[in-house]
């Protein structure tokens, strides 16, 4: 219902007294963080745009170097790839856990929330050669399985694509869970009580009533993982073994070492506008908004 | 206020502790945090706060702060009373023209390849005064209007004895699957790379450029599974050290050190080395140009190149330092070796290094 406030400030003739009052003073509360969002973040992301089309001469020939050399488009699809396929596992890993943690009691599900969080403490870079001494061909894993007598060759599990993508589910694990996991908890178990009550089998249960229900979580988390993902750099630098060239890395090459910058700024923009499209895509036909609550 | 004099005050005494290298660059950041300042605004960005006989030099970190420090600053000191400040936050040419471009220029003097001096340009590089540095204390292939080699590093045929029936000698080996099974190591960024396809598809050493692109694209292909890159020279040394590779492209300075470590199990031949010039060039827009160019001067010292060449194994870049080598330094220097050698064409990496390095890692990641 409105209130007579918002009646007399809807009002053609309303002062402009009337309608200021109508600014709801939480406003106030958000003030400093859209000011320094906006001086600190849109600013310079509206630079990079302009850099793109002038740098070095106005107009359009970085993005057209982009649309045509065939090099930038590997680069797209290789990150696109590495992204999809990392989003997947890492949904799929994550809904295991969450599912656990969800069902666990106490000390249990305690420790299982510990363990899921402290890697997010441990820094990208120690974690990503932590991954390479492990699993290089000489590496523990390599070692025992040979040992074991399992393979006569060391398995390539690192220094290509395959180890990139172990390294970045593995960093993105604890973001695909935490969603997941508050629409698990936030969940009203009558509901599967009911089901069950009605006649249906544990797996109908939870293909046809939890599953449905927990979508939302699995959708939020989708967003987020893949959209981390893309702006991965050190984990492909490192895991990838300079073979697995990912968007980050191809702008740092552009803006460090040939010192490109519009060309660096135009990919940018292109990875941002693949980003926020694909947002949209998500957001219409998944219901992004119950995701997020 | 009392407070903040004190502060600044002991701003100061860190940035002095700092310039003479008692503290090192991390306790200095964290030291600044702590006084509640940046870096930036402490040292290594506001010029204003610095003392008049102060200037700041960049290189690519690690062990070279302590080497240029032995080698270069601290003897430059000791002559001028000038204090040289080591950043070692790798010199790449896009944080020259980001220093540049923002005016805000840290360091007086920058460390790299000759050929940042063509590919920046003149709106990035002060010219090299010539007057003031000695023309005559360089090859005719290190000395450029807007960068001037200090010292001399290249790229060689690096192998593990252990690992390989007998001793590659050029880089056709290196192609050589057959002969030399195992994997190989190349450096991801390019330079020094190409060279070595042409010279392995038999082409003589003067008509190396312009390089053949197809062709390094068709032949790092032919080598799949058997090529890892290396992305930094530690990187290097790992693979050699862990024995990952049996052989590989990297550089001079790291071979040295890897056969000591190894006690001759890794080694290398000078044979077909890629020559290549390291520079120093001024970013534009530094106050103390003077300054800046009497340290380039004095790194000329035939000496003080040896004491680094000693150190890392970069080659003299003044070739009044080559009669002065004893025989142990001779092996292990590039310099003593160009006969052997090709020297890296900077001009056609100032022209293609944008266009080349982008095919090249699209080649290298197939």
């Amino acid at each position: 219902m409105p209130s007579p406030a918002d009646q007399t400030a809807s009002g053609s003739g309303a002062p402009l007294a009337h309608r200021l009052g109508r600014l709801d003073p939480y406003w106030w509360l958000v003030a400093p963080l859209l000011i320094v969002t906006i001086g600190l973040f849109l600013v310079p992301l509206f630079n990079i745009l302009l850099l793109s089309v002038t740098d070095p001469e106005p107009g359009l020939q970085n993005y057209e170097r982009l649309a045509t050399a065939s090099a930038p488009m590997r680069v797209f699809m290789t990150t696109l790839r590495i992204c999809a396929v990392t989003t997947v596992i890492a949904i799929v890993l994550g809904y295991c856990v969450a599912y656990a943690m969800a069902h666990l009691e106490g000390l249990h599900q305690r420790l299982l929330l510990v363990a899921v969080l402290i890697p997010l403490w441990v820094s990208v870079l120690v974690r990503a050669f932590s991954w390479l001494v492990l699993l290089r061909d000489q590496g523990p894993v390599n070692d025992w399985l040979i040992g074991a007598g399992l393979i006569d060759e060391p398995l390539k599990l690192v220094r290509n694509e395959l180890g990139v993508v172990i390294g970045m589910v593995h960093y993105l694990i604890p973001y695909a869970v935490l969603p997941i996991y508050a629409v698990m908890r936030g969940l009203d178990n009558r509901l599967l009580f009911a089901s069950r009550s009605l006649g249906a089998s544990p797996a109908t249960t939870f293909f046809r009533v939890y599953l449905p229900l927990t979508l939302p979580g699995v959708f939020a988390a989708m967003v987020i993982v893949f959209v981390f993902g893309l702006g991965f750099y050190v984990t492909p630098a490192v895991l990838g073994g300079g073979r697995v060239v990912m968007l980050a890395e191809s702008v740092s090459v552009a803006i460090l070492q040939t010192v490109r910058w519009g060309y660096g700024a135009a990919q940018s923009v292109v990875l941002l506008v693949l980003t926020l499209i694909l947002i949209g895509i998500m957001g219409r036909t998944v219901g992004l908004k119950r995701g997020f609550g | 206020m009392d407070r903040d004099l004190h502060r600044e005050d002991s701003l100061a005494l860190v940035k002095d502790l700092y310039a003479k290298g008692r503290v090192n660059r991390r306790d200095f950041l964290s030291l600044c945090a702590i006084l509640g300042a940046s870096a930036a605004g402490a040292s290594l960005g506001g010029r204003k706060a610095l003392a008049a006989d102060e200037i700041t030099i960049s290189n690519f970190g690690g062990d070279a702060i302590k080497a240029y420090t032995d080698a270069w600053t601290a003897p430059f000191t000791a002559d001028t009373g000038v204090n040289v400040a080591i950043d070692g936050a790798g010199p790449l040419p896009g944080n020259i023209k980001k220093m540049v471009d923002e005016k805000n220029v840290i360091w007086d003097v920058s460390d790299g390849d000759a050929f940042y001096g063509l590919q920046l340009g003149p709106d990035y590089l002060e010219p090299i005064d010539y007057s003031v540095v000695d023309p005559a204390g360089f090859f005719d292939w290190n000395k450029y209007p807007l960068s001037a080699g200090n010292y001399v590093y290249s790229y060689v045929l690096a192998y593990d004895k252990t690992k390989l029936p007998e001793a590659p000698t050029s880089w056709a080996d290196l192609f050589d699957l057959k002969k030399f099974p195992g994997k190989r190591t190349l450096w991801k960024w390019f330079m020094g790379m190409p060279e070595i396809f042409m010279l392995a598809a038999g082409k003589a050493p003067e008509d190396v450029y312009p390089i053949d692109m197809k062709l390094v694209v068709e032949m790092v292909k032919s080598l799949g599974d058997n090529l890892v890159l290396w992305d930094s020279g530690a990187s290097s040394q790992q693979l050699f050290l862990d024995g990952e590779v049996v052989m590989g492209n990297i550089w001079n300075t790291r071979c040295s050190v890897l056969e000591r470590d190894t006690e001759g199990r890794v080694t290398w031949t000078w044979n077909q080395q890629i020559v290549s010039p390291g520079a120093w060039c001024i970013p534009k827009g530094g106050k103390k140009l003077d300054i800046a160019q009497k340290f380039i001067a004095s790194t000329q010292d035939p000496k003080r190149q040896i004491t680094l060449l000693d150190a890392l194994g970069n080659g003299p870049a003044n070739p009044a330092a080559l009669p002065l080598l004893t025989e142990e330094q001779k092996r292990i220097n590039p310099t003593s070796h160009l006969d052997v050698g090709v020297i890296r064409n900077e001009q056609w990496y100032a022209e293609n290094y944008d266009n080349e390095l982008n095919t090249w890692l699209d080649a290298i990641a197939g």
